[in-house]
This record gives C-alpha cells, sequence and structure tokens, in this order.
C-alpha cells in the first residue's frame, strides 16, 4: 500500500470512529430523556390516580386539578397582580442585593484595614436568621413591597457578597506583582485583572442568588401582604384549596428554574474562557 | 574613558530579614546576608545555590517588590524606591492571564503603558514570532504546551523592551529537551537585544552555559559564596556546552561550592534531629 492510499485510510478511519462516537453520544442522550420523562410522567400518573383513592383529595390535589387552576388563573387574569407584586419585589431587592454584595466586597478587598474593622459586624449580620427579620421590616415598613425588597435584598447579598470576596481574593499575589512590575497602576489592576479573576465568581453566586431572591420576597408575603405569590398561596392553604397552593407553588418553581436558566450561558461562557486550574 | 557610567544593579551591603508567626511565637528569619554585588549593562548573571537560600528574594529586592532590611539597591546610580518598572520579571509559575489570547497576553504590558493600539500590535506579533510561537496567536493559555506557555511568558516580558529582565528558574518545571530547545532560544534574544538578565536556576549546567558570570550562594541565612566569570565564547551551542574547553573547570569549582552547602544543610538538620531526640 503506497503513502497515499495510506492516508486515505487513516481519513477513513477517522471518520468512521467520528461518526460512531457521535452515535454513542446520541443514543445515550436519548436515553437520559426517556429516563426522565418515564420517571416524572409516572409519579404525575400515580398522583393522578392516587388522589382520592390512597390519599385524601383535599389535601394532596391533583395535577389534573393543579392545571384546571393554573388555566383559571390564566384566563380569569386573578393571578397578574399577584404575579406583578412578586416579579416587582424579586427583581428590585435582587438588584439591590447584587450591587451591594459586589460594592462591599470589593471595598474590603482593596482596603484590608476596612476589611479587618468591618469582618465581626458583617458575621453578626450573616449570623442573623434572616426569617427572624421578616415580622420587624413588615412592622417598619408596613404591608407594602418594601419589606419584601428588604429581605430578598438581604438574601441575594449574603451570597453574592462571600463568593464575589472569594473571587477577588483568588487573584494570586504573585501574578499582581508581575503586573505592577510590567507599570500596571491600580486601576488598572482592578480592571485587567481582578475584574476578570473575580467575574466567574460573581456570575455563579448571581445564579445560586436567584432562588435566594425569590424565598426572600415570599417570606415577606408569608408574613403580611396584600399581593404576591406568597399570599396566593397562603390563602389557598387557609381554605384548604391544595390546589391553588400547588399552583403557586409551581408558578415559583417555574420562576426559579427560568431566572437560573437566563444566566447558565453567561457562566458557561465565562468559564469557557476560563478554565479551571 | 573607562566604564563611566554606573551599572545597572548594584546592591550595597543588603541585608533582608523577614518576620513570620503570630504575635506570641515572631519568628525572624535572615533571608540575605550582606549581599553586596554589581551588574554592569548587557551581561547575562545567573545565581545558582540550595532551595531557601535566598535567591528568589534578591529578585524580588531588584524589582522593588520588596525593601532591603539594610543596605541599598541601586539602579543606573540611582536608589530604587518602590517598584521599579525599567524591569521584567519572568516568575517561575508562568502568571499568565487565562482569559486571554496568547496576542492579547503579549499585549497585555503595553496596554498598561498606554502604548497605542497600532503599534501594541505589531510588536506584540514580532515578539510571538521571537520566541516561534506564531499561528498561536489566538490560542488561550491552557491550550498550550508547559514549553509554550514559558515562552509566552518570556514575550510578554520583552515585549516591552525592559533594560534588565529577571528570570526566576523559569525553565524549572520543563522536561530536559524543552528545557536545552528553550536556553537556546534565550541565548540567540538575547544576543540579539542589548538586555541585562539576572538568572536564577539550581541547574549548574544550565547556569553556566548561559551566563557571562556564575555566582553561587550559600544556604540560609543567604550571602554570596563565590562568583565565576564564565569565558566561553558567544555563540554558544548549549546542546554540546559540556564539551567546551573551560567548562569542567567552572562546573567543578560550583559543584564544589554546592556540594559542600548542600551536605552543611544536612548536616546541621541532623543535628538538629539528634539534639531533639536525645531532649526526648
Amino acid at each position: 500500500m503506497n503513502h497515499l492510499n495510506d492516508a486515505e485510510f487513516l481519513e477513513q478511519l477517522k471518520t468512521s470512529e467520528k461518526s460512531r462516537h457521535l452515535f454513542v453520544i446520541r443514543r445515550r442522550r436519548i436515553a437520559i430523556w426517556v429516563f426522565r420523562i418515564v420517571i416524572l410522567a409516572s409519579f404525575l400518573l400515580f398522583w393522578e390516580l392516587g388522589a382520592g383513592v390512597l390519599f385524601n383529595k383535599n389535601f394532596s390535589s391533583s395535577p389534573s386539578e393543579i392545571g384546571r387552576v393554573l388555566f383559571q388563573f390564566a384566563v380569569t387574569g386573578s393571578i397578574k397582580e399577584h404575579l406583578l407584586a412578586t416579579l416587582i419585589e424579586i427583581a428590585a431587592g435582587y438588584s439591590i442585593g447584587v450591587a451591594a454584595g459586589v460594592s462591599i466586597a470589593s471595598l474590603f478587598s482593596f482596603s484590608s484595614r476596612f476589611y479587618t474593622i468591618m469582618f465581626p459586624f458583617i458575621q453578626a449580620f450573616y449570623g442573623i436568621p434572616k426569617v427572624a427579620l421578616a415580622p420587624i421590616l413588615v412592622m417598619w415598613f408596613g404591608l407594602g413591597i418594601a419589606p419584601k425588597i428588604m429581605i430578598s435584598a438581604v438574601m441575594t447579598f449574603f451570597v453574592v457578597f462571600v463568593n464575589t470576596s472569594m473571587g477577588l481574593h483568588s487573584a494570586k499575589a504573585e501574578l499582581l506583582n508581575v503586573a505592577r512590575v510590567m507599570g500596571a497602576s491600580f486601576p488598572q489592576l482592578v480592571r485587567k485583572i481582578l475584574i476578570p479573576v473575580a467575574l466567574p465568581y460573581t456570575v455563579t453566586a448571581m445564579r445560586v442568588a436567584t432562588a435566594g431572591a425569590i424565598l426572600g420576597a415570599i417570606l415577606g408575603e408569608f408574613v403580611a401582604a396584600q399581593k404576591g405569590i406568597g399570599v396566593v398561596i397562603s390563602h389557598g392553604s387557609s381554605q384548604l384549596a391544595a390546589g391553588v397552593v400547588f399552583a403557586g407553588v409551581l408558578i415559583l418553581t417555574l420562576l426559579t428554574l427560568t431566572l437560573n436558566g437566563l444566566l447558565i450561558p453567561l457562566e458557561k461562557w465565562l468559564q469557557r474562557r476560563q478554565p479551571p486550574q | 574613558m573607562v566604564n563611566e557610567s554606573p551599572p545597572v544593579i548594584e546592591l550595597r551591603d543588603v541585608y533582608k530579614v523577614f518576620v513570620s508567626g503570630d504575635k506570641d511565637d515572631l519568628k525572624a528569619f535572615v533571608a540575605l546576608k550582606q549581599a553586596d554585588f554589581t551588574v554592569p549593562e548587557g551581561e547575562f548573571l545567573t545565581i545558582v545555590g540550595p532551595s531557601g537560600c535566598g535567591k528568589s528574594t534578591v529578585l524580588n529586592l531588584v524589582s522593588g517588590l520588596i525593601q532591603p532590611t539594610s543596605g541599598c539597591i541601586l539602579y543606573k546610580g540611582k536608589e530604587v524606591q518602590g517598584i521599579n518598572t525599567k524591569i521584567g520579571y519572568v516568575t517561575q509559575d508562568d502568571n499568565l492571564l487565562p482569559w486571554r489570547t496568547v496576542l492579547k497576553n503579549v499585549e497585555f504590558s503595553l496596554e498598561v503603558r498606554n502604548v497605542p493600539k497600532k503599534e501594541r500590535r505589531e510588536r506584540a506579533f514580532e515578539h510571538i514570532r521571537r520566541v516561534g510561537l506564531e499561528g498561536f496567536e489566538k490560542h488561550y493559555p491552557h491550550e498550550l504546551s508547559g514549553g509554550m506557555r514559558k515562552r509566552l511568558s518570556i514575550a510578554r516580558t520583552l515585549v516591552y523592551e525592559p533594560d534588565v529582565v529577571l528570570m526566576d528558574e523559569p525553565f524549572g518545571p520543563l522536561d530536559a529537551q524543552t528545557r536545552l530547545v528553550l536556553q537556546d532560544q534565550l541565548l540567540k534574544i538575547w544576543s540579539s537585544g542589548h538586555q541585562t538578565v539576572i538568572f536564577i536556576t539550581h541547574d549548574l549546567v544550565e547556569s553556566i552555559a548561559l551566563s557571562n558570570r556564575v555566582m553561587a550562594m550559600s544556604r540560609a541565612p543567604g550571602r554570596i559564596k563565590n562568583v565565576y566569570p564564565v569565558a566561553i565564547p558567544h555563540p554558544r551551542d548549549v546542546f554540546h556546552i559540556h564539551e567546551v574547553k573551560g567548562f569542567s573547570e567552572i562546573y567543578d569549582q560550583l559543584w564544589q561550592d554546592i556540594r559542600e552547602e548542600i551536605l552543611a544543610q544536612r548536616w546541621s538538620e541532623d543535628q538538629k534531629e539528634n539534639a531533639r531526640e536525645s531532649l526526648e
């Protein structure tokens, strides 16, 4: 066999091996999805058929009933004001929490003296169970959205603050020294090294914090509120309308997944540019 | 007119003491003792010595990253205060920016020096070519081999044309073949430029192959033990440097120095160990 044929043969081998590999990957992926769908479907089926037979339907509700409630929510538009209130609380609380977390973490990392002075206060603040703050905030700021925004912001703040601090700390001293010898000023170090180093940490924290932001808002609504998904859930519960409770929970779950999902591509993109070392 | 311009680097009677531990158990450690030497312009100086003998401390002092406890360091006749940005520092770890491509890594130092974009790009390309990384401009550091990362780290230091280049065991973690190739490339780059180099290494052969002078340091507290001029003419063939006349004499002397230090270090550690055992 001459060299040309040899090269051709190798190409053929590569191509066939690639397509075989692709086939295996696809088959595995399909299998995973089949399993997931089977698990979900059997869970729903068990729930649907068991409701009223195995367990009391007043408490368990059923997938079809939850669907009916959700459909009604959508048709009558009764959910709109509640959803809007919760969304506003989450958006405001989350934004404030992220902004405060990033800026205070930056302040701390730029001034170690400030960090040393403030550390015990932050730790004490972190130690407060946030649930305990809700009643006092409601007492101070009333039934409107303000106390919910605050709890939501506090829940977001700590996740973002802790992770951003870690990210800023992860910049190696030696790397910063080399950059300083190259002539980098402090603002340049911040812009060209500290921010790129800390960004993946912050974005991950921002993704994780969405759950906290939602939790904070709902917590506030449970304590006292006129509008919000939390109100829908607690009303449903007091009226023994399990379908309404589950519908509210489902809306919150979808909300969490959506917010989480929005940040995943950004996170992946940042991680691709900066592989873990 | 005999050598009127001052040496590029001069250390005058420099001591460096580091303090560590918490307040109940403070320890002071003499890292450098009475360092007194000059480096003339364009010289390639290598420093060898056992681990922990203060070699890196010398580089940190020369770059101005740390201040001497006593004595002074002069750069072109002026005392160094604060970081000296006329210097380039190639550390043992390559300290590349993983989120930047090869090209952008080389451009980094020019960016912080506010070099206009067009010139930046041209100079970066030129230095990437000099270290043989052309074609890899768009790659990220994690896509490069260890030797390539090292070359990148050298390119991004040379690109801003520092007067003095400090290198702290830059080829330490590489395999023997790659080391030789990089030594050869480094010598070629050095002879085509006009830079002064201070190069730290563990490797005696490397220290002779590259340098005009080899400085042997003692174990802690680090002090300069001997300085040997290397009279081997340039251009040098690093691949056959051990066959060159004059090589083995310097090698033997260096090895004698280092061996004494290593044995003494062992001995004092053994002695400590024995003392501890007899106490128990």
